[in-house]
């Protein structure tokens, strides 16, 4: 630990090794670096924070993070309401939206069933993914969950407790990713693309 | 210290800014926890996850220390049954229920051998829930609480045992269990003979019975409850009507 730096900068390096990502050591190199800068980066990214910690809440429809309640993407008449996107976290919303491949609306579980964890169904924002699968006009459930263990199993478990709501539940696929070269794929990957193979 | 050998993964979680706490089954080795470097990247982090197999090597500067690990993959590991929402259970509940009894390392290359046999039988839906019954029983044998069902416990007969006593775990014959029956744990015929037929029920009185001594010798000693991921389990299997 940085022994000589003041409880200030302390209290900070300790906050901001608490972020993903950051270990102590790179979170000394950020406080470092803000303290350095402090015209350009430090005042603006307080000024952020507080801003983002005022005005920034969740969406009570979809769970996603905006300004405004219902967000930005559910209250869009433009999107596509007959299709939900199921997704893990809010960054696994922004990656799809990063991607553009998708004009639907989403619903953020909160997490995945995890039975080493202990996260059990009531932790996770289901009841409220029930219900909207059952509101007039949705077809279609998309479960976007990793291809893990507890990923698969809440998507397996979501798909039964949607099995009543009279939409299609579907599940992205799995196999090869772009520029992926066989050499260096994992066996579990190459068994799940030959076994998704489709017509050339 | 350091030993190259098979594991298998139990549990992983992530640790600093790129690394990786790992619980490993390793075949020769017993239980070991080691930090994986990478191990929250996104090469490494996909392969991390229970029942996952791979050649490990281990290595500390001294003994008790963590260690730190390096994993080469082996073959598809959990993925080959992504498609499967019971086996996917039945891999969490078994990388559980090994990682919350076996003791850190300490040899048990039979539990290593039972995890081993039940991965590879989640390719038979029809079996492995009895196959996951017989690796908890194997486990208990490995950590020497093994059930005895040579002969009857009372009697010494070796024929129709159908009940275990909850406090022994011995064999009873039918006719000297008739009158305790209420207070004896069922003996499902698959863990006399692996010839025996799975009749509707014995599962569910196979898990009753590795529950139960589960939770008296290994967990219940610990202070701990029979892991989650094993209660979970139990009510997929329930709700599959596989019990």
């Amino acid at each position: 630990m940085a022994a000589s730096a003041g409880p200030e900068i302390e209290r900070l390096i300790g906050l901001l090794s608490k972020l993903p990502g950051l270990g102590p050591r790179s979170a000394r190199r950020a406080a470092l670096a803000l303290l350095k800068r402090r015209e350009q980066l430090l005042l603006p990214l307080s000024d952020a924070l507080s801003e983002a910690a005022a005005r920034v809440k969740t969406c009570q429809v979809c769970g996603s993070l905006d300004t405004q309640d219902p967000c930005a993407i559910c209250a869009d008449p433009a999107r596509d309401g007959t299709l939900i996107c199921v997704v893990e976290e809010v960054g696994a919303l922004w990656a799809m939206e990063r991607a553009g491949a998708f004009r639907g609306r989403y619903h953020v579980l909160g997490g995945l069933l995890s039975a080493l964890d202990g996260v059990g169904p009531d932790a996770l924002r289901i009841g409220p993914l029930v219900s909207r699968a059952a509101e007039e006009g949705v077809r279609e459930v998309i479960l976007a969950l990793p291809a893990t263990v507890d990923g698969q199993t809440t998507a397996h478990y979501l798909a039964d407790r949607l099995a009543g709501a009279g939409v299609s539940v579907t599940m992205l696929a799995r196999g090869v990713p772009v520029g992926g070269e066989l050499d260096w794929l994992d066996d579990g990957t190459i068994a799940q693309a030959m076994r998704a193979r489709r017509p050339a | 210290m350091e030993f190259v050998d098979d594991a298998f993964v139990l549990a992983a979680r992530a640790h600093g800014e790129s690394g990786a706490i790992v619980e490993l089954l390793t075949a020769a080795h017993g239980k070991y926890a080691a930090h994986v470097a990478g191990g929250g990247s996104r090469r490494l982090r996909p392969f991390l996850q229970p029942g996952a197999r791979a050649v490990v090597t281990f290595r500390a500067r001294v003994e008790g220390q963590l260690g730190s690990a390096s994993l080469e993959p082996v073959g598809q590991g959990p993925a080959e049954h992504f498609d499967d929402a019971l086996a996917l259970a039945g891999i969490a509940a078994a990388a559980a229920v090994a990682a919350g009894a076996l003791p850190e390392r300490e040899p048990h290359p039979g539990a290593y051998l039972a995890f081993e046999a039940l991965t590879a039988a989640f390719a038979h839906p029809e079996i492995w829930p009895a196959v996951f019954v017989r690796f908890e029983a194997g486990l208990l044998q490995e950590l020497g609480f093994g059930l005895d069902l040579s002969k009857c416990a009372a009697t010494g007969a070796v024929d129709d045992l159908v009940y275990v006593s909850p406090r022994t775990g011995r064999a009873v014959s039918r006719d000297a269990g008739e009158p305790y029956k209420d207070r004896l744990l069922g003996l499902p015929p698959f863990l006399l003979s692996a010839q025996a037929r799975l009749e509707a029920g014995d599962v569910g009185a196979g898990l009753a019975l590795t529950g139960h001594f589960l939770e008296a010798f290994i967990f219940g000693p610990l202070n701990r409850p029979l892991p989650p991921a094993r209660i979970w389990l139990l009510d997929r299997l329930r709700e599959a009507g596989r019990l």
